[in-house]
């Protein structure tokens, strides 16, 4: 039934359908015929039918995996990255740990201290992946959109601790240089329109 | 709020010594004393048309800062028969060892309400006839509730029970003997792909038929509500999520709705749009899941497919507008993360479209097939007062002919705008689960449809800063967008002092969150009124004398999900 027809209230018999609703038959004859009755009712055809026209459809729904793989959105949270300054190149975390603090399931550690210019720098930085339920909150709540999630969804690796570190998670300097380094519009960053704007003066000092 | 003061006045003048009357909300509270509380539950049932005992929950006072009388109180909540009006009953419990008398005679449905309430808080209920644990192991020790049991404390449980104890009495009451009637006790679940998630039901055959049975849950127990308590309200949502997961926005939305109403405060109409777009959006996935689970129980698989297509293209949309496809944490308290991307409404017409030749294949293919029909048609059927009995809500209460959907009784975002019709069934039988909720999601596409074309422009979430985190820009550069956001992450949203109940028409039924502030950011006690919890309470006895097979179809057409049954 489609929504057009739905919302016609003006149902007339046509949209019934009759169900059988004769008495039992007493007698072996009639049970016999009853059961001749029912068995061969077109109905039963029906989904025989719809098999046979998806086969010959040669529709096929199933994707190839590793060869061929589903669009994501840009918005999609799989594994975390840290993004770097566009000026200077160095990274964005300030450290000041509200993702630490937001973290619902208790899986990020950071450590910081002080550098030898006496600015706040970050030692430790992990992600426990096995821990992580992937929920965007420390984006959302980076001041310095300096954690986002990217799009990778795909890890393995002999250890789980090998893919969750700083560096790890970093931007590599080569693709920085090169300009590379991608501006998520998803989780944690800002709209769309101000990207412009932002990449050019992130933090002014 | 004055016409359900009226309403109550005949509980007043009857026991008027005794109540003392507050508000919560719109909902009258009234506290009664411990030893009246059975003959006011009784009054409230048979002179006031209390019929529908929503919940029963227990509030430990160990850290709250205002001095009470008791260190537990219990808090009953009842609906009444025209479902638009609920009311609170609050009693202190002087002694939890001694507790107060149980109602299980009154309503069938407080019998695993009750047991929760002893298991989570060790209250005792006079004269329970089976009062043990329910959600946590039964080798475990203390009361996890309560305040003073340590989060961390973790315990392992490894001895599986065999159920006599709860069995035994069945089959006394039904006059039959294991050996003598050749009973045989048969396991369905735990882990059986048929019991759709963790779920055991023992079951004493006679041949193929149930003579009696009983469940056990608690399998996917994980202490939700425990964890809720020491999370800011924010952090709640993502755990939401996890409640009935086959359509986790809408427990966001829910949860989100409770607390915003809890501090009175409402979102901007675009918001409020978007929200009944997901709700419904939600729904039909909901309903997608259980039908094409329930079809494929019976062997029919290829609606499966016509099922599950259409639902991974719903999924599709919201994982591009959410950012993930199941556990989406979309909503936050007084908004939510994102506005509508561009192009949505392509791709939600496109769901839409999809999802309703989907429907129409399955229904071309089911509708009038013999063994679709033969098979589902008488089986398992509750009766419109056995199902208020059982505190049915939602789509099961509404196959037995029950009229009740709190988007009409109760309407909340604009949804006495939208034009729908309300789907009720006539036997209450499996068949009528099954075909009400194929009719609710053509109903909920038409409440999308229309949603999506009345859709306004302006803000998604509220201006006020102190509830929602200012965009990324004011953080830069302002330093009261500055504060505002370390505030929030560290202190939360602030709700004022109080208590509230907040009633959702979710898609299984009266999705419910009664929470208690202390005016912290962090809630003092979260309750989930969960519709898959009462409706397994439901399912043993309605399963009995039928057959195994008609059991399983009866499981799958209700509906049960784990992941809110046991928090």
């Amino acid at each position: 039934m489609s929504l057009e027809q739905f919302k016609d209230r003006n149902v007339g018999e046509q949209n019934y359908y009759q169900v059988d609703i004769a008495d039992y038959p007493t007698t072996g004859w009639g049970k016999f015929k009853r059961a001749v009755d029912r068995t061969f009712k077109g109905e039963l055809f029906v989904g025989l039918w719809v098999v046979m026209r998806e086969m010959i459809k040669f529709d096929i729904h199933t994707v190839q995996y590793p060869k061929e793989k589903l669009p994501i959105g840009p918005r999609y949270r799989a594994v975390h990255e840290m993004l770097r300054l566009w000026e200077s190149d160095t990274e964005r975390c300030i450290g000041c740990g509200l993702c630490e603090k937001i973290c619902i399931s208790d899986c990020i550690r950071m450590d910081t201290r002080y550098d030898e210019n006496s600015r706040k720098e970050v030692g430790e930085y992990s992600i426990n992946l096995g821990r992580c339920i992937f929920c965007g909150y420390c984006a959302e709540v980076c001041p310095e959109l300096a954690i986002v999630h990217g799009p990778r969804y795909e890890n393995t690796s002999e250890q789980r601790a090998h893919y969750v570190t700083f560096e790890d998670m970093l931007t590599p300097i080569d693709v920085m240089k090169a300009g590379a380094q991608k501006e998520y519009p998803g989780f944690g960053a800002i709209t769309p329109h101000e990207d412009e704007r932002v990449q050019k003066t992130p933090l002014a000092y | 709020m004055k016409d359900d003061l009226l309403e109550i006045q005949p509980l007043l003048d009857k026991f008027e010594t005794t109540l003392l009357l507050r508000m919560m909300g719109d909902t009258p509270l009234v506290s009664v004393e411990n030893e009246q509380l059975f003959t006011v539950v009784d009054f409230l049932k048979n002179k006031m048309d209390y019929s529908l005992l929503l919940d029963i929950t227990a509030v430990d006072n160990l850290d709250i800062s205002h001095p009470t009388s008791t260190r537990f109180e219990l808090i009953y909540l009842f609906r009444h028969k025209e479902f638009s009006r609920i009311l609170a009953l609050k009693t202190a419990v002087a002694d939890p060892d001694t507790g107060v008398e149980s109602i299980v005679s009154l309503y069938e449905v407080a019998d695993w309400l009750e047991r929760e309430v002893w298991d989570q808080y060790g209250i005792v209920f006079q004269n329970h006839p089976t009062l043990k644990r329910i959600l946590n192991h039964n080798e475990f020790v203390g009361h996890p509730m309560r305040k003073d049991y340590e989060i961390t404390k973790g315990q392992y449980c490894t001895q599986t029970q065999d159920m006599m104890d709860e069995m035994k009495p069945l089959l006394d009451a039904r006059g039959l003997e294991m050996e003598r009637d050749e009973l045989m006790i048969l396991n369905l679940g735990p882990s059986h792909p048929a019991s759709h998630g963790t779920i055991r039901t023992l079951v004493a055959l006679d041949g193929e038929t149930i003579r009696a049975g009983a469940s056990e849950i608690g399998y996917l127990h994980r202490g939700f509500e425990k964890s809720c308590e020491n999370h800011t309200y924010n952090q709640i949502i993502p755990y939401t999520d996890r409640l009935n997961y086959c359509s986790a926005l809408m427990n966001n939305i829910a949860f989100a709705k409770t607390v915003e109403d809890m501090m009175g405060i409402t979102l901007p109409d675009r918001g409020i749009f978007i929200r009944v777009i997901l709700t419904e959006l939600s729904r039909v996935i909901d309903h997608l899941v259980c039908l094409a689970a329930g079809l494929l129980d019976m062997g029919a698989q290829t609606n499966y497919w016509y099922l599950f297509n259409p639902r991974n293209n719903a999924y599709d949309f919201l994982s591009k507008l959410t950012g993930a496809r199941l556990t989406n944490s979309y909503m936050r308290i007084g908004g939510m993360t994102h506005d509508l991307y561009e192009g949505w409404r392509a791709d939600l017409d496109d769901v839409l479209k999809k999802v309703d030749s989907g429907i129409a294949q399955t229904l071309q293919m089911i509708q009038h097939n013999r063994i679709y029909n033969d098979r589902i048609q008488n089986v398992s059927p509750v009766s419109a007062e056995q199902a208020i009995a059982y505190g049915f809500t939602g789509p099961n209460l509404r196959a037995s002919g029950v009229a009740y959907d709190l988007r009409f009784d109760k309407p909340y975002y604009y949804y006495d705008h939208f034009d729908f019709d309300l789907v009720v069934g006539s036997q209450g039988d499996t068949y009528d689960r099954m075909m009400v909720r194929f009719e609710e999601m053509l109903q909920s596409m038409r409440i999308i449809t229309q949603a999506a074309d009345e859709i306004p422009g302006g803000e998604i979430n509220i201006a006020d800063h102190r509830i929602v985190m200012p965009p990324k820009t004011a953080v830069y550069n302002t330093i009261e967008g500055m504060m505002n956001q370390f505030k929030l992450v560290y202190e939360g949203v602030k709700v004022p002092k109080g208590e509230y109940y907040g009633a959702f028409e979710a898609a299984n039924g009266e999705l419910g969150f009664y929470i208690v502030s202390d005016g912290s950011g962090t809630p003092y006690k979260v309750k989930v009124r969960a519709p898959s919890f009462v409706h397994m309470a439901a399912y043993p006895k309605i399963i009995e004398n039928y057959q195994v097979a008609d059991a399983i179809m009866t499981l799958g057409s209700l509906n049960i999900i784990a992941g809110e049954m046991d928090r």
